[in-house]
């Protein structure tokens, strides 16, 4: 598995957690939203493990509403858990590309010179 | 909601079936769950699409999904899993076909299966058996096209071919059912020859009685096809004729 795949893989469950953040979505509309973003998603159906896993992790709740197109629909909001994770998550994520950005700079002077 | 071609749905139970067994080597997921969320998401993405939905169209929307064991690392392919491959290979595959035949595969089934008993006993047992699948075959093109479409088209247009063959036969060479063969072969051609003129001329009237009941093979048949048949006919008729008259 190549290394920008095991990366995507890694981020996207905090790209749901954001797109979830203080809305209440259906999956597909998650797709729809992470569709916008170039490189985020090796495929659309990468999504729906992530929501199950973070569904049985507390994170995120689910409800089942009937829809007039199609099948029920289930829509997920987080919980007062999953917006205390996103936020450490968060935090984490940008000390990791604070740390990465001082690393490539610190590298691209040295390769300046 | 929209309308699915039959093989559609098959094909996209059979999908779902596959990736619940891929997400079953995975502890931490829900496969109904998953399965729940991929059905709302495939009939969200097919919405927009034109009426009913067809394998192709499907097709096009599970590869957006890409393969479930892309999906996480520990989602194993369910070749992986012994269990899993004996149900993939056998109870899916027996389920698969009881389905099938269950459904709306079990009359093509049996007009294909009739159609081929029929040909090596054609006489008193395979001319009825034939003439029954042709007569359901036709009914079935008719009635329920939407029925008829993807492998399953295959299985009914056996006996319709074969059926409609038999009968442009019986027409074409009606002459030759009753004289039980004539002395020479300009004799045949003569009375052959003045039979597909007669045939011709009424095929070029009455077009649409031809593509009725050659149907779906005759669809493209029109007048001048009458026309052209009448002509080989009266070649043949002016042929036979020559020949006869010189001796």
């Amino acid at each position: 598995m190549s290394w920008t795949t095991q990366l995507r893989k890694g981020a996207l469950e905090l790209a749901v957690l954001n797109a979830l953040n203080g809305d209440r979505l259906y999956g597909y509309d998650i797709v729809r939203i992470l569709r916008r973003h170039d490189g985020l998603m090796i495929g659309d159906g990468t999504v729906y493990p992530i929501l199950s896993r973070l569904k049985a992790d507390g994170l995120v709740r689910a409800t089942i509403e009937d829809s007039p197109d199609g099948p029920p629909r289930k829509y997920y909001e987080m919980t007062r858990a999953g917006r205390e994770a996103l936020t450490e998550m968060n935090d984490a994520w940008q000390s990791l590309v604070s740390s990465i950005d001082v690393l490539r700079s610190a590298s691209d002077k040295a390769g300046a010179r | 909601m929209k309308t699915w071609t039959p093989d559609a749905s098959n094909h996209f139970e059979a999908w779902l079936g596959r990736v619940r067994l891929s997400v079953a080597g995975d502890p931490s997921l829900d496969p109904d769950d998953i399965a729940q969320d991929l059905r709302a998401h495939v009939h969200a993405e097919l919405e927009a699409m034109p009426e009913p939905v067809t394998v192709g169209a499907l097709e096009r929307v599970l590869d957006s999904l890409g393969n479930p064991c892309q999906w996480s690392d520990a989602i194993k392919a369910p070749s992986e899993l012994s269990s899993a491959w004996f149900q993939r290979n056998v109870t899916d595959v027996v389920t698969a076909w009881q389905q099938r035949l269950g459904g709306d595969w079990g009359l093509p089934v049996l007009l294909f299966v009739l159609t081929l008993i029929a040909i090596p006993t054609f006489g008193w047992i395979g001319a009825p058996l034939l003439l029954f699948a042709y007569f359901v075959a036709r009914s079935h093109v008719t009635y329920a096209p939407q029925l008829v479409v993807g492998r399953k088209k295959w299985l009914v247009y056996a006996p319709l071919g074969l059926g409609a063959g038999v009968l442009a036969g019986l027409v074409l060479g009606f002459p030759l059912t009753f004289s039980g063969g004539y002395p020479n072969r300009f004799e045949t051609m003569w009375i052959l020859g003045s039979w597909w003129v007669l045939v011709g001329i009424l095929a070029a009237r009455e077009p649409k009685r031809v593509r009725a009941a050659l149907k779906p093979f005759a669809d493209t048949f029109d007048a001048s096809h009458g026309r052209l048949l009448s002509l080989v006919g009266a070649a043949f008729l002016i042929a036979a004729s020559v020949v006869l008259l010189s001796h």
